[in-house]
């Protein structure tokens, strides 16, 4: 197996890993939440390449402790969970950089961990990427229902007799496993392309949640696909390339889609609706402005 | 002190000053999330300037007014969870980042817009910080009222007959403005860290807005005198050591702070993403 096709192999199944988890994150709005997750997770990557321990490792447990430290950061009444989540965004970030330039040579190491280095994957990563790929489709097929239940009707969630906590734990916790996967791939800053723009574009397209999913691992697959092929092309960066086609992507969506929200509803005569294309899924509070 | 060191330390001095004063509105409006997309707009627009030939500041300022342009409509910037700036923000970076590979050598390009080089600031960028220093102090002292009212209560300032779109958009080109001017010192990713970290910690410890505003922006250029300090003795990367001590100041103000506050956190618990 050559480089090339393992880095094939390596977008196929980060595509999926993410479009899969990519819905969820969606549905509870967590896009802000999972930048701040990757750019945290940074310095722990950086941290155990310099202690020589296993990236996964060190990843993984910094992630962890990001995911409590947002948690009781935003238990604050007066400033929310934007400005703490954004306080640990970039101080993790930084801090991985502050890091990575005690060390020589750092410009080139900076690059492999912020944007990823895909056509370097080894046996290892793609392994790992399989794992949580089967971590994920089990968190989906055991608890799917109950996710689009907190998602739609946290209230109801509660008084069902459900615990919210333990639900969202798991499901945080399985971000951050895709996180660290996916990091060697499109690196630290670029990962939340992957977990956020596939279920972005699929929402465009469908409220339902299974078909949603669907688009939404389609869309992964295919530009994870389309962006090794390209890179290798042109011989421009992989995980810029993947992400751009993703970005892509979703603008011709939103164009394809309001325009024919545009038409059919001003056939209908019906302005209001052709102004808010898409207002179902994550209910109307962040999507009045569309159009 | 070298010529360097000084110029690093009027130009930190100055970016984190700016950041800190302006931070208290950021935090205010909760702008963290437009504050980040807005960063890496730039960033695409620092990485175009570069390979194209053009003035970096300038590359800057257009895609950064751009993007206030494009998102600043409609009240989307205060949307924090809006996927729309999900995919920009990745989106951005990412075409920043196939351009910036298009050259040979990319790596440390890259790094110095990401991450900024305040030692390699010249006197040009010092001026520009002056510049953006006078602005945005005037416009906070002459249009405080305005920006307070608009910023707790849209509905009302509305009512009483205030432009508020006039507000919230010269509010978000100012935000632009610093962001751009924060470039060369703290690179695209890290002037969020200096415009929240600050601003909140000051608000922690004090809920009125203009002792806030004076204290932010005193502990943003101590976070960056301290940043510079910290990258020569211990020769680690200047902007970033800033961006942690802005990080390390809210940890320190919200565990001070936290004990205090512990019965009216009960009281009132903002509705979350989660």
């Amino acid at each position: 197996m050559t480089a090339v096709d393992r880095a094939f192999l390596e977008a196929v199944l980060l595509g999926t890993v993410g479009g899969l988890i990519s819905v969820q994150i969606l549905l509870r709005r967590l896009p802000f939440f999972t930048l701040a997750m990757t750019h945290a997770t940074f310095p722990g990557v950086v941290l155990a390449a310099i202690a020589g321990a296993d990236l996964y490792a060190g990843g993984g447990l910094f992630g962890v402790l990001v995911v409590l430290g947002v948690l009781a950061l935003s238990r604050r009444p007066e400033q929310g969970t934007t400005t703490a989540i954004g306080i640990v965004l970039s101080a993790g970030f930084a801090l991985g950089v502050v890091l990575l330039s005690a060390r020589d040579g750092f410009s080139k190491d900076l690059t492999a961990y912020t944007v990823g280095q895909i056509l370097t994957v080894g046996p290892g990563d793609l392994t790992a990427v399989a794992v949580v790929g089967v971590i994920v489709l089990a968190l989906l097929s055991v608890a799917g229902r109950q996710l689009t239940f907190r998602a739609f009707d946290p209230g109801g969630y509660a008084a069902a007799g459900y615990r919210p906590t333990v639900i969202d734990m798991a499901l945080l916790l399985t971000v951050e496993a895709v996180i660290i996967v996916a990091v060697p791939a499109v690196g630290a800053i670029l990962a939340v392309a992957v977990l956020v723009a596939p279920a972005a574009i699929a929402r465009l397209w469908t409220h339902n949640v299974t078909a949603m999913t669907a688009i939404a691992v389609a869309a992964g697959i295919g530009s994870g696909l389309a962006g090794v092929l390209i890179s290798t092309r042109y011989d421009v960066a992989t995980g810029g390339t993947i992400t751009v086609v993703t970005g892509t992507l979703f603008a011709l969506s939103l164009a394809a889609t309001t325009t024919w929200t545009a038409i059919t509803g001003s056939r209908r005569g019906r302005r209001q609706a052709a102004d808010r294309p898409a207002s179902a899924v994550t209910g109307p509070s962040h999507l009045e402005e569309v159009g | 002190m070298s010529a360097l060191t000084e110029r690093a330390l009027a130009e930190l001095l100055l970016t984190g000053g700016i950041c800190g004063v302006l931070g208290v509105q950021v935090v205010l409006r909760r702008l963290a999330f437009f504050t980040e997309t807005l960063g890496h707009v730039t960033f695409l627009g620092v990485v175009t300037a570069a390979v194209t030939g053009t003035d970096i500041t300038i590359g800057a300022g257009i895609a950064a007014m751009g993007a206030v342009a494009v998102m600043g409509r409609g009240g989307v910037a205060s949307r924090p969870h809006h996927q729309r700036s999900g995919v920009m923000i990745s989106g951005a970076l990412a075409l920043g980042v196939v351009l910036i590979s298009t050259r040979p050598g990319f790596g440390k390009d890259l790094s110095a817009a990401l991450v900024g080089s305040p030692l390699t600031a010249g006197t040009g960028d010092i001026t520009v910080a002056a510049i953006t220093a006078v602005l945005v102090t005037g416009t906070l002292t002459l249009a405080h009222k305005e920006l307070v009212l608009a910023a707790f209560d849209p509905a009302v300032t509305r009512a009483l007959g205030y432009p508020t779109r006039l507000i919230d958009g010269g509010l978000l080109a100012l935000l632009a403005v610093t962001v751009v001017t924060a470039v060369p010192a703290v690179g695209a990713t890290l002037p969020l860290a200096l415009l929240v970290g600050p601003a909140a910690s000051a608000l922690l410890w004090t809920r009125r807005i203009i002792p806030a505003t004076l204290i932010g922006g005193l502990l943003g250029a101590a976070a960056g005198a301290a940043g510079l300090a910290l990258s020569l003795h211990y020769r680690v990367a200047t902007a970033a050591g800033t961006a942690v001590i802005c990080g390390a100041l809210f940890i320190v103000a919200a565990t001070t702070t936290l004990a205090g506050r512990a019965r009216q956190t009960r009281l009132h618990r903002p509705a979350t993403g989660l």
